[in-house]
């Protein structure tokens, strides 16, 4: 996908995300959306289902699918009559429709708010139409825009839980399960998933995930992990979604579910057809090179085949370093400055930029995002000093946190380093462009094409190469438009004018929508 | 590929109710809109207005499971209540109920008058997505605007009108609404206020207009403001595209004013020699364009517009039209369907060689290979900077422009 498509993607949705936020049924779409020939069909009225065919398709449909437009999204068009009456004959014949017409190896029935609050019984609906339809058909009981989605838990749990993975390395308890996507993929799994005829020996299903971060290599994962589980002796039953309808049918055919975002999905599985399971939210176990290791290894060991990973993986490993034998020459030594938000930065990740040979003189931490979302100010100072304290680095760099915009810019100025490297969320590219107006280097992985939480070795041999390529690239001075207007200097790149839109909307989400009693 | 006949399902090509009157209210710079719904019925709305390069002024009382059980009160309550904080005077809020308030039945009066905010002029609109299309919704807010007119003189002796219904959010919005400001200059008559509104003063003041223009919506305004304030009004049903949608518009305006057939003549003879010289270089290309076949989606004063302009000025075969309401377009086109599935426009296009649409096409225009040109709402595929409308004279100019040059860069 080129750059600039991703980019301007990307643009629209964080521009209007930062003054609203989804519904669990737009989730539903976009998780149906990622199953190849399948068709969403909404139980609603048109508005519904007018603007998700709007937004950008999201990234396993656009990467793994190779599909560029958003899915077709019929509905019944709920009118008042159907509110007072029900609508239950109107989604049969739609259910006939849909499949006659586009002829779907699958029809994903997502049920709305309206439809939702006048108790329409789709089960029996969905039930009574399976027969008389070619495509398979599941439904989502819960994806009312209203319903249950722990998007609404406080941050402040979750920030704890984000502490205790990197201290304690253990299983989050915080998670997004009751999200649209995720309560779709249960409905999918556990309405879909078939009783196998046999089981494949020795194989694994993978969970992948894309959302709208068409800046990852979702492909080259999904390609690495198979490569080499299959050197190991592993092969992979499915990696869903992104993969057809029969592939999500035949899901219990494996011995093993790799599972990244629903454990309730995973653990279905498992009491349905004894399939155990390892379950790793990102951020957490298998990020970086160790990660990726553990990866194979604990994947290996379920099927007595550990000692046989952990060459396989030391050889991978070894012949990552021999490639980058030439790139790390040229790193080494060099000085640079981490702008990051924890979460998307993980500890580990900043130990691989020293593996690289860089020197971290600056680190250079933001909370923003985590508070926008609702994060109190005292739990983000933990955050940091939880994180300062994970880190276990060599480079002893000087730690700010929370530095307006300008005394940023002073800091890095003052350590002259070589290079600026960028992880701070939504703001990447403007940060880039602003240190590089002021004829300072900086590069921004993430937008380059590098995801820290891909279980992936040729993922560092990327980084390694943007990093370089970033320090080698011939600089011009500039004197960009974009900075010549009046930017927050704790809230950049959020324009001045723009400022009381988006407080506004903080504090509709803190109060009102997570339900915070207290008033602002 | 696909099966045939009609379907019982419906991929829409327009949003519902809500969108309609978000379109007409959340623009205004010194109101605040509160949509009264779960997250997800802003989140669309707001997306789609924002892309459309409207800043909004609005908000969302997060309803949520609870709500649906136990009323929405505490949720808009808390939303207003945080909205208004700091507020000391021109308290304006507007509440747009969406679907699930609309079912529950949360009683909105009742709400506001229990929250600590007091003196707070506002506006409830029942908005559910079920209760109507987009442009039902438009019209009705225009309508609803109404109470808050006030009675007001006027202050010089100059012909003032109001201007109705012409949508700020169209591509060239701004510049549309500036061309059609110059033309009436042109006779010396002053915009008092335009609906949909930007400020409340435009609102409050429309009552000293001497006449109001109605451009396809808001004729339920004009009406009440006709009852109310004496104010007359024209209406006209569709879009002024092209030079002799706009020469009507002007004489029948004129007309209303008194002004001489003679001056009339003289500023329109002035206007037609300006734009026939500027279509000038375009001469070698207009024959191409005769027999063109076109289909065109839109609203009704849109398609109703642009396909007269089409068919009657460049000779363009309308094969297909797509709008949203029942209305009589056989003396414009070949097909029309009315509230259609993307389904059925797909079928239909298949012999058309151009396309005036809006965001919804452009899938289908890319699958068809079909030049598009974005001319309806919604639109985020354009920026729009410039001063160059697609209406009034000066737009008969850019739209010639536009679409020779889209046509140019298909082949």
């Amino acid at each position: 996908m080129k750059k600039i498509k991703r980019q301007i993607w990307g643009t629209r949705l964080s521009y209007a995300c930062r003054y609203s936020i989804d519904c669990k049924m737009f989730g539903a779409y976009c998780f149906i959306s990622e199953i190849k020939n399948a068709i969403p069909l909404l139980h609603g009225p048109v508005g519904c289902a007018f603007f998700p065919k709007l937004v950008p398709p999201d990234a396993i449909r656009t990467k793994l699918l190779k599909n560029y437009d958003p899915s077709p999204f019929p509905c019944t068009d709920l009118n008042e009559k159907d509110i007072i009456y029900g609508a239950e004959e109107k989604l049969y014949n739609a259910i006939i429709d849909v499949d006659k017409y586009y002829k779907p190896d699958l029809i994903g029935v997502i049920i709305s708010c309206p439809a939702a609050i006048i108790g329409d019984d789709v089960e029996s609906v969905v039930k009574r139409v399976k027969d008389k339809i070619s495509a398979e058909i599941i439904y989502t009981p819960s994806s009312a825009g209203f319903s249950d989605d722990e998007r609404t838990d406080d941050f402040n749990r979750h920030a704890e839980d984000l502490i205790r993975v990197w201290k304690e390395k253990k299983k989050p308890k915080w998670g997004i399960e009751k999200c649209g996507r995720l309560d779709t993929m249960f409905s999918v799994i556990s309405q879909l998933v078939e009783e196998p005829k046999e089981k494949i020996k020795r194989s694994v299903n993978i969970d992948t995930y894309g959302r709208f971060h068409w800046f990852e290599d979702l492909e080259g994962e999904i390609r690495e992990i198979k490569a080499i589980l299959k050197e190991i002796g592993i092969s992979v039953n499915a990696a869903f979604p992104g993969c057809s309808v029969n592939e999500i049918k035949g899901l219990a055919k494996a011995e093993l579910n790799f599972m990244r975002r629903s454990e309730r999905s995973a653990i279905f599985m498992k009491e349905r057809f004894g399939i155990d399971y390892i379950f790793d939210t990102f951020g957490n176990r298998y990020v970086g090179i160790d990660g990726a290791k553990n990866f194979y290894v604990d994947i290996a060991e379920r099927f007595g085949l550990k000692e046989k990973a952990k060459k396989v993986v030391g050889e991978v490993e070894r012949k990552l370093w021999n490639d980058l034998k030439e790139t790390k020459k040229e790193l080494y030594g060099k000085k640079i400055a981490y702008v990051c938000t924890p979460l998307y930065t993980t500890p580990i990740f900043i130990r691989l930029l020293e593996e690289l040979g860089l020197r971290i003189k600056l680190l250079l931490i933001n909370t923003l995002w985590w508070r926008r979302w609702g994060m109190a100010k005292k739990t983000a100072k933990k955050v940091v000093k939880e994180f300062i304290e994970s880190l276990n680095i060599s480079s002893n760099p000087s730690i700010y946190t929370d530095l307006k915009i300008d005394e940023e810019l002073d800091a890095i100025r003052q350590k002259e380093v070589d290079l600026v490297i960028c992880d701070v969320l939504v703001s990447d590219i403007s940060r880039t462009m602003l240190y590089e107006n002021n004829g300072i280097r900086s590069v921004s992985p993430h937008y380059m094409g590098y995801s820290s939480f891909r279980i992936s070795f040729s993922q560092v041999k990327r980084l390694a190469e943007i990093i370089l390529s970033a320090l080698n690239s011939k600089s011009y001075k500039k004197d960009l438009i974009y900075f010549k207007y009046d930017y927050h200097k704790e809230r950049f790149p959020t324009l001045i004018s723009d400022i009381p839109d988006e407080l506004r909307w903080e504090r509709i989400m803190k109060h009102v929508w997570r339900g915070k009693d207290e008033l602002c | 590929m696909y099966g045939e006949g009609k379907m019982s399902f419906v991929d829409p090509m327009q949003a519902d109710k809500l969108l309609g009157v978000f379109r007409v209210v959340s623009g205004l710079k010194d109101a605040i809109v509160v949509v009264h719904s779960p997250v997800g019925c802003h989140w669309g709305i707001n997306y789609i207005q924002r892309l459309s390069y409207r800043k909004t002024n609005s908000t969302v009382s997060a309803l949520r499971e609870r709500s649906v059980i136990f009323g929405g009160h505490e949720h808009l309550k808390k939303s207003i209540e945080i909205l208004f904080k700091n507020k000391k005077k021109d308290k304006y809020l507007i509440i747009l109920c969406a679907s699930v308030p609309s079912i529950i039945g949360d009683d909105i009066e009742g709400i506001i008058s229990e929250s600590s905010v007091s003196d707070v002029s506002y506006l409830v609109f029942d908005c559910g997505g079920y209760k109507g299309k987009m442009m039902e919704g438009y019209e009705e807010a225009l309508e609803g605007l109404f109470s808050w007119i006030e009675e007001k003189k006027k202050e010089n002796d100059s012909f003032l009108v109001n201007i109705i219904g012409i949508q700020r959010d169209l591509p060239m919005g701004e510049a549309n609404i500036k061309e059609i400001k110059r033309m009436l200059s042109l006779f010396g008559i002053k915009v008092n206020s335009i609906f949909p509104p930007e400020r409340i003063k435009e609102i409050k003041d429309a009552s000293r207009a001497d006449l109001n223009i109605v451009f396809g919506y808001g004729r339920g305004l004009a009406e009440r403001m006709k009852e109310r304030f004496g104010i007359p009004y024209i209406f006209f049903e569709e879009y002024p595209y092209g030079i002799s949608l706009c020469e009507r518009f002007l004489r029948r305006v004129a007309k209303q004013f008194g002004i001489s057939e003679k001056r009339t003549e003289k500023v329109l003879q002035r206007e037609k020699r300006r734009i026939l010289n500027a279509l000038k270089p375009a001469h070698m290309y207009l024959h191409t364009l005769y027999d063109l076949p076109v289909s065109v989606s839109g609203d009704p004063a849109q398609v109703k517009g642009i396909s007269c302009f089409l068919t009657k000025e460049l000779g363009c075969r309308i094969k297909l039209i797509n709008t949203s309401s029942f209305d009589d377009y056989s003396y414009l086109s070949e097909k029309v369907l009315i509230q259609a599935s993307m389904h059925e426009f797909e079928k239909n296009i298949d012999d058309v060689e151009l396309i005036f649409g809006s965001e919804t096409e452009k899938t289908i225009s890319k699958k068809k290979n079909i030049p598009l040109i974005q001319f309806s709402y919604p639109i985020f595929s354009r920026i729009f900077l410039n001063d160059a409308p697609y209406m009034g004279f000066k737009g008969t100019a850019v739209l010639v422009e536009e679409i020779i040059n889209q046509i140019l860069c298909q082949l």
